[in-house]
């Protein structure tokens, strides 16, 4: 009697264990598929920042009685139409400053020529030592390879642009609507013994990603509007532009701020024009940069995802290291999640 | 007369039984205390939300002291309700306090408790079919359908205060013969 209750047991505990096994390769296979397909994979982010930045409005028409499908339609129709003239508005006035820049372009390559040629010079003079290694064409040779590289990757940065625009709207109508069937039908994969801890889990994470994506472009969008309004009142040109590039990049964990203020910092450099404005624009992103950090990021970001900032960075490296920009930018998600199952799992076996 | 009368409860009898057949899962959750003040139309949205869970004989739906997050409806099948013996020392097996059926429903405890700990264990000893309805799920409705939310909770509150003075009696009557006894 007692060996055909282990018997059963052993079947049991076997089959379970294939039905983890089941969901855990379903579940890789269908994020290694998004992964990959970098078409799919950039409108599937678009779509899940904007499942949790709209569910609440579409939980609100829920609550007066509509109808989900219907909120879900009001609700994406009502972000893509505004979003579409805001983004005209905000694109047309960033082609506005693009065509400006590529006007002043050959006289800024011509300064970045002259400087590099005054940089060798005074090197020369202070430095006595003989080289024959000519910095000029290098630096040309370099910003040939590099606009070649652009030209090569030009089209499918189009084309996924393109399907992004597509996708993104009908992925995010979808999960507004499906997302709790969809992580039902998930769920309903996991074996009996571990189905409360995998809802519980999945649960977590859907709070903490909601959390950290709302903070994030709360975030981002104070760093864009200290960014106007401190390029505005020195009196920066492309301010719009300048602000927008600050306020996405900031995104980005630790590389966004540098890269989004760079451009910032390299106009007065590069136009003799606007050199005055070099240490009115090194102060403003410095300052601005301390107050994302001491301020902005510790009250908005650092609370929610509750991880050492030593883990962060490392998970930033691997990140970037594994996935270059969407890793980074995918990263510090991914660790918060990491961090949820293994507190659940460490958590049940210590209980 | 009384024939007619049986005849008529056959009848409903049939017409429920048939509708059970065509959908186990609304019927149970119509069937259910806590969902018994919901229409026609709280029930299919509540039956998009459950989870339907199928179970063999000999497994665990949850065990005692392990932490839920909810209570189980029976849809088909049977499940035995344990605790472990009373003395600390004892080998034997767990004690089997009930045996639920279709219908029927427990763990709802964990719906309304932070970091609940399963006070018994429960054990499929037929295949079953068991309707899961969980604590952050009870929580969505609230969210997204007060009206319901308010019902379901209202229900649970009665459901738990029943248990609560059935509990308290128990413990009267036990105290009220060790009073006797002395």
């Amino acid at each position: 009697m007692e060996s055909r209750l282990s018997d059963r047991d052993a079947i049991l505990r076997s089959k379970a264990n294939l039905r983890l096994l089941f969901l855990t390769a379903t579940s890789l296979t269908l994020f290694s598929l998004i992964v990959i397909t970098t078409n799919l994979f950039i409108p599937f982010i678009f779509s899940i920042t904007l499942y949790f930045l709209l569910n609440p409005i579409v939980n609100f028409f829920e609550r007066q009685g509509y109808s989900r499908i219907l909120g879900a339609f009001i609700a994406t129709a009502t972000f893509f139409a505004p979003f579409t003239i805001i983004s005209y508005s905000v694109i047309s006035m960033a082609i506005q400053d693009l065509a400006s820049l590529e006007t002043s372009l050959p006289q800024l390559a011509t300064n970045t020529h002259n400087w590099i040629i005054d940089f060798e010079a005074r090197l020369a003079e202070k430095i006595d030592i003989t080289y024959d290694i000519n910095i000029t064409e290098y630096v040309v040779d370099f910003l040939e390879s590099l606009s070649a590289i652009f030209i090569q990757i030009s089209p499918n940065i189009v084309s996924n642009t393109l399907w992004a625009l597509i996708l993104t709207p009908i992925l995010t109508f979808f999960l507004l609507n499906d997302a709790l069937s969809i992580r039902n039908a998930i769920l309903n994969l996991s074996p009996n013994r571990f189905f409360e801890s995998s809802y519980e889990i999945a649960h977590l994470i859907e709070d903490k990603i909601s959390s950290y994506i709302i903070a994030k472009i709360i975030e981002a969008l104070i760093v864009g509007l200290l960014a106007l309004i401190a390029l505005g009142v020195f009196g920066f040109p492309y301010s719009a532009l300048l602000a927008l590039i600050a306020g996405v990049t900031n995104i980005v964990p630790y590389f966004g701020p540098i890269i989004g203020f760079a451009p910032i910092i390299l106009i007065p450099i590069l136009d003799p024009q606007y050199a005055h404005l070099l240490y009115p624009a090194i102060l403003m992103s410095l300052t601005i940069n301390v107050i994302d950090l001491a301020l902005i990021f510790p009250i908005l970001v650092s609370k929610i995802i509750d991880l050492h900032p030593l883990f962060v960075l490392f998970s930033v490296l691997i990140g970037s290291h594994l996935g270059g920009p969407l890793g980074i930018l995918v990263a510090i998600p991914i660790a918060a999640i990491i961090k949820i199952v293994l507190m659940q799992v460490l958590g049940a076996g210590l209980k | 007369m009384r024939r007619e009368k049986i005849r008529q409860e056959s009848i409903w009898k049939d017409f429920f039984s048939a509708e059970r057949e065509k959908n186990p899962v609304l019927a149970a959750l119509k069937e259910n205390a806590l969902f018994q003040d919901l229409n026609s139309f709280e029930l299919r949205y509540l039956e998009r939300i459950v989870h339907i869970r199928k179970y063999e004989a000999g497994e665990f739906v949850f065990q005692q002291n392990e932490t839920g997050i909810g209570m189980y409806i029976i849809a088909k099948g049977l499940v035995d309700i344990k605790i472990p013996p009373k003395a600390k020392n004892s080998d034997g097996e767990e004690a089997v306090i009930t045996t639920l059926n279709r219908g029927t429903f427990f763990g709802e405890q964990a719906l309304v408790e932070a970091e609940a700990k399963r006070t018994a264990t429960a054990l499929v000893t037929e295949p079953s079919v068991l309707i899961a309805f969980l604590k952050p799920d009870l929580m969505d409705i609230v969210h997204r359908r007060p009206s319901l939310g308010i019902k379901i909770t209202m229900q649970l509150a009665k459901v738990l205060g029943k248990r609560l003075k059935q509990t308290t009696d128990r413990l009267s009557e036990f105290a009220a013969k060790s009073d006797y006894g002395k």
